[in-house]
This record gives structure tokens, C-alpha cells and sequence, in this order.
């Protein structure tokens, strides 16, 4: 028999169906109930604090990730066929040949050993760079912003000038972070900040357009580096704007290239194009 | 992490598996630690999940591409109920103290949704428990993380 959510008492179901109904994805009467609830004094608010309760939950588990050799032994569960009889093959062949030439074999063992060791040297040099996730840390901080953009934003600032020149003399950014030269009109830029994620540091502007619940929010991030280090996407060309495209399940990101060494993406819930089109329109640097 | 068996496998299948299923390691890691409350306990969890399914792998091919997230989250919470008498040190952090009066029956649902993002059907499949069950602890987690003095 299929389960009614009227099965629940009231504070169950208020709480179990939160996601659902901030998602706007609850059929019409449990949707009515829970709208009733939420006006009753108990748990008024209570949509707004979980919000910001899973954004944050949310950001907290990011600090959970796995190292670079933790993700190798991972990979190396599984090992395609070829691969292990090619292995066998060799072990096989320095085996028959041990007794004639132990002495090759103990200086081969040794140069494998030391090209281990810098390979290993070479891989956790590498480490850092690598551990940096622009898109999966960008989507996060871009929901995070939107959930409560003031606690976020270092510098609120109405006024694009005061911005660019905020990161231009930020301290320490060692690339020129990207500011839209002029958004369109019904836009306007709400403030800026600088993330620093310690392996990488990411400048961040906030751009809104109206009022209330029909308030609509985009961001430009920017940061060094180059377009191939974000996964391979198809390149898309608006008037001469070259851009990759990616989307997750509520935002698209548009990455470009606007100087050598800067990746830029433009974060929002509009379409590809239509976030495209807004790049193209604030006539920012072209590549 | 524990040294891992190899399992030679088919190519297709290997695409699969770094493809499709260790691209989600860091939210398996995730849901270890929040079952587990210690950084060891969920390294020793990833590497037990990745194990089964590397060992399983041909019978996901027609599954993995988009479903991947919840094969792991039911392989993870599986292996942990198959071994949670092992003992780990527990975590300090504030997501540590924050989970830790929860059930880890809550906490799973908690990941599953508000975390890995599955839907409510497909985290009571992957999870084995029924719909209702689902809702009662994820509003029990969703409830005292609310009225927790633990700031994340």
C-alpha cells in the first residue's frame, strides 16, 4: 500500500518535506498543509533557517574531499585485462632470466626505485594545484551567495568602480581579477570578495536585478589559470565570444578566457545564452 | 586506506567505473564521515564501498550513467551496517559534534537528500527503508540539526 504523507504527524511532515517544498515540488495538498503550518507561530521562518541550514551543511561537507593518493587507490581497485597479462608477461620473463643476471636486476629494481620516488615527489608538488575544483567549489559558493550573499560579500558596494578597484589592490592575487565593464541597465553589481580556498584564490562579484521574490542574481568568478584545466566541454561562439558551457541541477556556468591566465565563469540560473549574451553585452575584455 | 585487491576487468568496464563512480568519491567520503564521525572510519568506508563495487562491476552497466550516486550511497551504507562493530576515533569538527546525536539511520537520510541530493523515493530504495521511515528521520536530523547550539 502506498504511503500517504498524511501518515505523519505535523512536525514530520513539515520537516521531512522541506527540501521538496523550497524546491517547489510538492503536489498541491501537501503543498497546502505545509504552507499552513508554516503560518502557524511555532514555524514561522522555519522555511528560511533550514535553508540556510543545508547551504551550510552543505559548504561544511565540502572540506571533506580525498587527497590526490587516497583517489589513486580508489582507481587502482580495477585494472583492465590487457594491462595485467602484459604485467604477467614481464614478471614471467624476469623471472626465467633471475639467475643469469641478478645483478641487472637489482639495478633495475633500483632505478625503478628511485624513478618512484620522483615520480612521487613529482605528484605531491602537483597536489595542491590539482585539488582545487572550480566548478563543484564555484556551484557551491555561488548557492551559498544566494542563500545570504551579505554574510558572504567582504565588500557590499552598489558602485562597480569602488569594486574593481577593491581587487584590483586586493593583497596577494597574483591575476588580474575579472569586473564586467558594463552590465546591462536593469542590472547592477552588489558587491565583491575574494575566496581563498588556499590552494587557489578566487575573485567573486555578485551582480541582481529586482526586487523581492523576483529577485534574479548571476556571479563572475575568476581566478589563474586556463580554460583546459576545468573538464572538457564543447566550445560554444557567441559573436565572437568563445565559451564552454556546464550545468548542475539548478545553474549554468559559462567559463571563457578574457586574458592569458584567467579562466572567468559566469555562475546563474539563466540559460547558457542567455549568460553568454549578458558576457557579451557588459562589453567585457574579449579574448 | 586499506591496500586494495585489483579486479582485471574489461576496459568498458574500468571507463565505468572512473566515469561514472569514482567521480563521486568525495560525496562517498562524505557520507562515510557522517556515519562514521571519524576520518579514519570513513577512509576505511570509501575503500570498502569502491572494493564492492569494483568487484560487482558488470552488473551496473545498464545502471551507472545516472545512477551511480545511489548505487555508492547503498554499497556505503551497506558495508557499514555489514561491519559498523569496527571502532574508530571520532572527529572534533563542528560537523562532527553537530551529527553526532543523530541515529545513523538519520544521518544517512540527511546525507542521501540534503547532501548527494537524491530524491526522497530514491534514497528510501537505497537506504532499504520504507518511505515514512525516510521522512521520520529525516525530519528528526533536519530538527535537531535546527535546534543545535553547533555552529556549521
Amino acid at each position: 500500500m502506498a504511503f500517504s504523507p498524511t501518515e505523519l504527524n505535523n512536525a514530520d511532515l513539515l520537516y521531512g518535506y522541506l527540501d521538496e517544498y523550497l524546491d517547489g515540488e510538492l503536489t498541491p495538498d501537501i503543498l497546502a498543509k505545509m504552507e499552513s503550518l508554516l503560518q502557524t507561530p511555532e514555524f514561522v521562518g522555519l522555511a528560511d533557517r533550514f535553508q540556510s541550514l543545508r547551504g551550510k551543511l552543505q559548504l561544511a561537507m565540502q572540506s571533506y574531499y580525498l587527497k590526490e593518493e587516497e583517489l589513486a587507490v580508489l582507481s587502482a581497485l580495477v585494472v583492465p585485462q590487457g594491462d595485467k597479462q602484459k604485467a604477467e608477461a614481464t614478471s614471467i620473463e624476469v623471472l626465467s632470466r633471475s639467475n643469469t643476471h641478478s645483478v641487472y636486476l637489482r639495478a633495475g629494481v633500483l632505478i625503478l626505485l628511485l624513478a618512484a620516488i620522483s615520480g612521487s615527489i613529482w605528484k605531491f608538488g602537483r597536489t595542491k594545484e590539482q585539488r582545487f575544483k572550480p566548478l563543484e567549489y564555484l556551484g557551491y559558493e555561488a548557492q551559498a551567495m544566494d542563500e545570504d550573499a551579505q554574510e558572504r560579500l567582504n565588500l557590499p558596494s552598489h558602485d562597480a568602480k569602488e569594486v574593481r578597484q577593491y581587487l584590483e589592490t586586493y593583497p596577494g592575487l597574483e591575476f588580474k581579477a575579472q569586473v564586467l565593464r558594463s552590465v546591462p541597465a536593469d542590472w547592477q553589481v552588489e558587491g565583491a570578495t575574494v575566496i581563498d580556498y588556499e590552494v587557489a584564490k578566487v575573485a567573486a562579484v555578485l551582480y541582481e536585478r529586482g526586487k523581492g521574490k523576483s529577485k534574479e542574481k548571476f556571479f563572475y568568478f575568476s581566478f589563474a589559470g586556463g580554460l583546459s584545466d576545468l573538464p572538457a566541454a564543447e566550445a560554444g561562439n557567441m559573436r565572437g565570444l568563445i565559451y564552454q558551457t556546464y550545468t548542475s541541477n539548478e545553474l549554468n556556468f559559462v567559463a571563457w578566457q578574457p586574458v592569458a591566465g584567467v579562466v572567468a565563469i559566469l555562475v546563474g540560473r539563466h540559460s547558457a545564452p542567455d549568460l553568454a549574451d549578458i558576457l557579451l553585452t557588459s562589453r567585457a575584455p574579449k579574448n | 586506506m586499506a591496500t586494495p585487491a585489483k579486479h582485471p576487468i574489461d576496459e568498458s568496464l574500468v571507463a565505468i567505473y572512473e566515469e561514472h563512480f569514482l567521480t563521486h568519491a568525495d560525496m562517498v567520503y562524505r557520507l562515510a564521515f557522517a556515519l562514521t564521525l571519524s576520518l579514519d572510519g570513513a577512509r576505511h568506508f570509501v575503500g570498502e564501498t569502491y572494493k564492492a563495487i569494483a568487484a560487482n562491476l558488470p552488473k551496473y552497466v545498464d545502471t551507472a550513467e545516472g545512477g551511480a550516486s545511489g548505487i555508492l550511497i547503498e554499497t556505503c551504507w551497506r558495508v557499514f551496517n555489514e561491519h559498523k562493530g569496527n571502532a574508530f576515533s571520532g572527529g572534533q569538527s563542528a560537523v562532527a559534534k553537530a551529527l553526532q546525536p543523530l541515529a545513523t539511520s538519520a544521518r544517512a537520510a540527511l546525507v542521501a537528500i540534503d547532501v548527494a541530493g537524491l530524491d526522497a523515493a530514491s534514497a528510501a530504495r537505497v537506504l532499504q527503508i520504507s518511505d515514512k521511515d525516510l521522512r521520520v528521520h529525516l525530519a528528526h536530523a533536519r530538527r535537531t540539526l535546527l535546534s543545535s547550539s553547533v555552529q556549521l
